[in-house]
């Protein structure tokens, strides 16, 4: 079994995410299964950037330790990574770097000196250093020239032929360098054209594979639900979704406004939303603070509207460009007063995909604001995935009761209550611009018509109606899905965006001598909490493993089921899990509490 | 949409030419006070839909928070009251999703040039075609009397008992320092001059703020009906003024005090509204646009991109 | 002012000074002179005596048909305490509008009485057919 990790570093303004998508993209090609991930590691100092690409023979969800393949930018890159080096490990560099090579041969890997620079310059320019780095490491891996060459071909295509022409050649003199004079030394070479995915080559089986960020599989999923217009103020780590939506606005027809900030995003999109267009917000933490006065409003109104959180680290401006989980009990909670909300927290690649349709669904049914909350992990990384897996034939594109111009033009003038009182909760909507329907909406509380009214008894049937929806909508909340054996000695339990990670780490577990599965929730609010008091029931110990400092997933669990973890694994730092980091924890939890 | 709104597809027609002014009355009871201003924003803003032919269900009034706000419970008319601040960018959505509404924001001075600056700015040079019109008391009276953006030097209030100490702001100069297209002023005392400034503003294609002194009488005893009458003139009693001429228009905004200029101050007609720029409009309001647009095939190739 | 129809005004609405009563006396007349037409306006102006006559002057040519029984009171209630002691339970001041409007109301009566005192009849009814809403009913109750 094949499960290789390849680092690039270098400092920033490098270069280095460019060439970790280069590669990722030439793996993939080559029929390997690929996950990248830019910058995890904690012992960086300024300026060092990293990109770690997972090559496997299967389906991978996580990076992993330790690294079989560095290619080293700069002379530092090679101090910083190479304690993280498996025994055999190569480290590829130009060979102008002065590298200091006595460390690297003692713990037993090898060098890969390589006249990057001097082949760029020799078929083109230094800028294309990258690209000889890239196609070096192409070679001594293994990986087909061919297709390295297809990706090459893509990437510098907008810049015309000559650009072209001249990457292509300083990829195969690189690519044939590399392997004429490293790659048999080189032990974790990988062998044979044992793809184990088909690729949309000819020579291919039949399917076809995507290399796919998170943040992209979401912004497609959300043009695959009918999203019609996005309103954002640029964050990272949410900014690619709302920049996917902008390539595409012509091609799809879908409304894309950059606000002048946060507050004018959400209410944009809010104004879009009552309007009858599928609107969506994405941003991170800092700019959904500022949402949330509006988060109240879409409640208040039951105006449906889509806002995707994508978590960094915080709290303030925190960590930017790094991951966190610490954003749940907020979204959760955040808005004066009580009112119906759904909030999803996808996981996988797949699920954040379905996310972006399925909140507008969601958000149409119960007309009620949706989060969905990803995170930087989830959002940035690159992972390969059957084209079937994101799949237009499961797209539910469900408007719930929404009245269109027939069902309107039977109406008598007047007969039209935005606010009827329903045992659902769910009052009809008709969206503004025909005749029979006039109505107002205002965020005072109000009558069936829309008006303003304090009155008392009105208000408790208002607001048990807005609240109705919850738990209406509680019956299609799915409840958590098992990884791993249904008979297990240690339960891990996650949400979002670790269950890669966690899921990878049950191995790890095993091979210890702990049995262990995991309960993933993706469905956060309204809690299911029947299906996670079925799950739980046959649980001996159970550890909620999250990215944040105050186990918030473990209260939402206790305060929705009683349940309380045995254990809490928490990381904090801004960089994702790895399994292994889970596994070791895991197994220091349960042996200081036995 | 023509210029006068009238309906150029079944769903838009309305009651057209035949509207009369009880077509926008509902049974709610304004809580006001007695004397408000804010009732010859009402009566103006439902006389100029009257005159345009534009009927209730093809307007959207978007208010923000405060008294004035409330008007959009007092007409019928599709309205949404949102939150303090806020109402342009709710507007914006609204205008970016169908414009075929004729979208109007109402709100007043603590909305729109305290709270709602930074949208105020960002609409003016922005120019969407929405009529913007503010209820410029010069007070806060939804909290019940504290000086606002707009309250003149040494105004004495709840939270400035010794007189503001702030320079109000000019919203006519700081519109058209952004870049506004149409900016004009009335007065509450005078709504038939005022449903005259809402159609101008209405029909002008991009963003027309429409700035109104409104006196409140229950909190304002300085700013009143008679302060305002005696200190306002109109700007086109002299035939010699153009509204397109900045420089004069500049000038002319920079005064308050003793004189106090009404009518239109500037307007330039060559600007196209923003949802012009806007490539998914090209295809009319994409509230209408189906959802099959996007079928398999064009979602497969959305993929390739990722092969 | 004629210190005469000021008087007949301050023996209506106990109270009053006589530069209250002055000036509410102008503020209605301001009021009227918004909704008449320049022709009735004149015409209205020439049976009234001149003191009272000078306060319909106005540029307008037409009436404004928007000045409802709301804006005709308007200036009179800026002239009424309208704001009440600090408001303990909500902040700001305590608003007292209900009953200023009341008293508007009240005040806008005696001078209705008044001038009515002072029309023949045609103009009476012609003032009368020309006042908004409301305001005509008070009038005639005047």
């Amino acid at each position: 079994m094949t499960d290789l990790s390849i680092t690039i570093g270098g400092d920033a303004g490098q270069g280095v995410e460019s060439s970790g998508a280069t590669l990722s993209l030439a793996a993939m090609r080559s029929g390997w299964y690929v996950f990248s991930i830019q910058d995890y590691r904690s012992r960086i100092r300024g300026g060092h950037n990293f990109y770690q690409i997972r090559i496997a023979s299967r389906a991978v969800r996580s990076h992993s330790d330790p690294v079989h393949l560095l290619l080293a930018l700069t002379k530092e890159s090679v101090d910083i990574h190479r304690d993280n080096l498996a025994p055999g490990a190569g480290v590829l560099y130009d060979d102008s770097l002065k590298v200091d090579e006595g460390p690297v041969k003692e713990q037993g890997c090898l060098l890969f000196p390589m006249p990057l620079t001097e082949i760029a310059e020799r078929h083109g320019n230094r800028v294309m250093t990258n690209t000889a780095a890239v196609a070096a490491g192409a070679g001594v891996l293994g990986l087909s020239l061919e297709r390295l060459k297809s990706v090459v071909e893509g990437r510098f295509a907008a810049k015309g032929p000559r650009v072209v022409e001249a990457n292509l050649r300083v990829a195969d003199d690189a690519y044939r360098m590399a392997v004429e004079r490293f790659r048999g030394a080189f032990r974790y070479a990988l062998h044979g054209a044992s793809p184990p995915l088909s690729t949309r080559d000819p020579g291919g089986n039949g399917g076809e594979t995507l290399l796919i960020s998170g943040n992209e599989a979401f912004a497609l999923g959300a043009a695959a639900g009918g999203c019609r217009f996005v309103s954002a103020y640029p964050m990272t780590p949410a900014t690619t979704i709302f920049e996917w939506l902008v390539r595409k606005e012509k091609e799809l027809g879908i409304v894309t406004k950059h606000a002048e900030d946060e507050i004018a995003a959400v209410c944009m999109a809010i104004g879009a939303g009552y309007a009858g267009a599928r609107a969506l917000v994405p941003t991170s933490g800092g700019g959904f603070s500022l949402m949330v006065e509006a988060l109240g409003m879409a409640g208040m109104t039951e105006v449906p509207v889509v806002i995707v959180d994508v978590q960094r680290g915080g709290p303030s401006t925190g960590l930017p460009t790094r991951t966190e989980q610490g954003d749940l009990l907020f979204v959760l909670h955040a808005s004066q007063g009580e009112f119906p909300r759904i909030v999803l927290a996808p996981g996988t690649h797949e699920e954040y995909f379905e996310a972006g349709w399925r909140s507008f669904t969601l958000a149409e049914r119960y007309q009620c604001p949706v989060i969905v909350l990803a995170d930087q992990f989830l959002a940035a990384s690159l992972c390969t995935l059957p084209s079937e897996a994101l799949s237009f034939d499961a797209v539910v594109r469900d408007r719930g009761e929404l009245l269109d111009h027939a069902a309107l033009d039977k109406l008598e003038p007047g007969q039209y209550r935005r606010y009827r009182i329903t045992s659902s909760g769910i009052s009809p909507r008709a969206l503004p611009g025909h005749p029979n329907a006039v109505y107002t909406v205002v965020t005072d509380e109000h009558d069936e018509e829309g008006h303003i009214t304090e009155a008392i008894e009105n208000r408790v049937q208002q607001m048990s109606k807005r609240m109705r929806k919850l738990e209406h909508a509680r019956q299609e909340m799915r409840g958590p899905k098992r990884y791993g054996p249904e008979d297990a000695d240690l339960t891990l339990i996650c949400w979002g965006s670790a269950v890669g990670p966690v899921v990878e780490s049950l191995p790890l577990l095993e091979k210890e001598g702990v049995r262990a599965n995991a309960l993933h929730f993706t469905d956060i609010w309204p809690f299911p909490a029947d299906q996670a008091r079925r799950a739980l029931e046959g649980a001996r110990r159970t550890v909620a493993v999250e990215q944040n400092y105050t186990g918030q997933f473990a209260k939402l669990l206790r305060m929705c089921t009683g349940h309380e973890v045995s254990h809490g694994v928490h990381k904090f730092d801004g960089r994702p899990f790895s399994p292994q980091q889970i596994a070791s924890a895991c197994l220091e939890e349960v042996a200081s509490h036995v | 949409m023509s210029e006068n709104g009238a309906a150029p597809s079944g769903r838009r027609e309305g009651s057209g030419s035949r509207l009369t002014l009880k077509d926008f009355a509902n049974h709610i009871k304004s809580s006001w006070c007695p004397g408000c201003g804010d009732f010859g924003v009402l009566a103006a803003l439902k006389q100029a839909l009257v005159k345009l032919g534009i009927a209730p269900h093809q307007a959207a009034v978007i208010s923000g928070i405060g008294c004035g706000s409330k008007i959009v419970d007092y007409m019928r008319v599709n309205g949404f009251m949102t939150l303090h601040g806020r109402p342009l960018a709710v507007a914006t959505g609204v205008k970016l999703a169908n414009p075929d509404l004729h979208v109007i924001v109402v709100n007043g001075d603590g909305d729109a040039y305290g709270i709602g600056g930074n949208h105020f700015l960002h609409a003016a040079r922005r120019n969407p075609d929405i009529t913007h019109i503010v209820e410029n008391n010069q007070i806060y009276a939804l909290t019940k009397g504290q000086y606002s953006p707009t309250s003149d030097r040494g105004f004495k209030t709840s939270t400035s008992p010794d007189g503001a100490a702030e320079s109000p702001v000019n919203p006519l100069l700081v519109a058209l320092a952004a870049g506004a297209t149409f900016i004009a002023r009335s007065f509450a005392g005078e709504p038939k001059h005022l449903a005259e400034m809402i159609a101008a503003g209405i029909r002008h294609r991009g963003y027309a703020l429409i700035d109104v002194l409104q006196p409140c009488v229950t909190f304002n005893k300085v700013n009143t009906y008679e302060w305002y009458a005696e200190r306002i003139y109109r700007v086109d009693e002299d035939e010699g003024y153009d509204p397109a001429d900045f420089a004069r228009a500049w000038q002319t905004a920079g005064q308050w005090g003793d004189r106090i200029p009404v009518g239109i101050i500037y307007q330039r007609d060559d600007v196209p509204p923003y949802e012009e720029h806007v490539p998914a409009l090209k295809a009319g309001a994409v509230v209408h646009r189906p959802f099959d647009a996007l079928d398999e095939e064009r979602f497969a190739a959305l993929k390739r991109e990722f092969m | 002012m004629d210190a005469d129809i000021v008087k007949r005004v301050q023996e209506k609405v106990e109270g009053l000074t006589s530069a209250e009563a002055a000036h509410l006396v102008q503020s209605v007349m301001q009021s009227i002179a918004r909704v008449l037409d320049r022709a009735d306006r004149e015409r209205l102006a020439r049976s009234l005596p001149p003191e009272l006559a000078t306060h319909l002057h106005t540029d307008m040519e037409a009436a404004d048909p928007l000045v409802d029984e709301q804006l005709f009171v308007g200036p009179i209630v800026s002239r009424l305490p309208t704001e009440g002691l600090y408001d303990q339970t909500l902040g700001g001041l305590d608003v007292l509008s209900v009953p200023a409007g009341d008293e508007a109301t009240r005040r806008l009566r005696a001078v209705f009485s008044v001038l009515k005192e002072l029309l023949q009849e045609p103009e009476k009814r012609r003032l009368e057919a020309a006042l908004p809403g409301d305001v005509a009913e008070w009038y005639q109750q005047a």
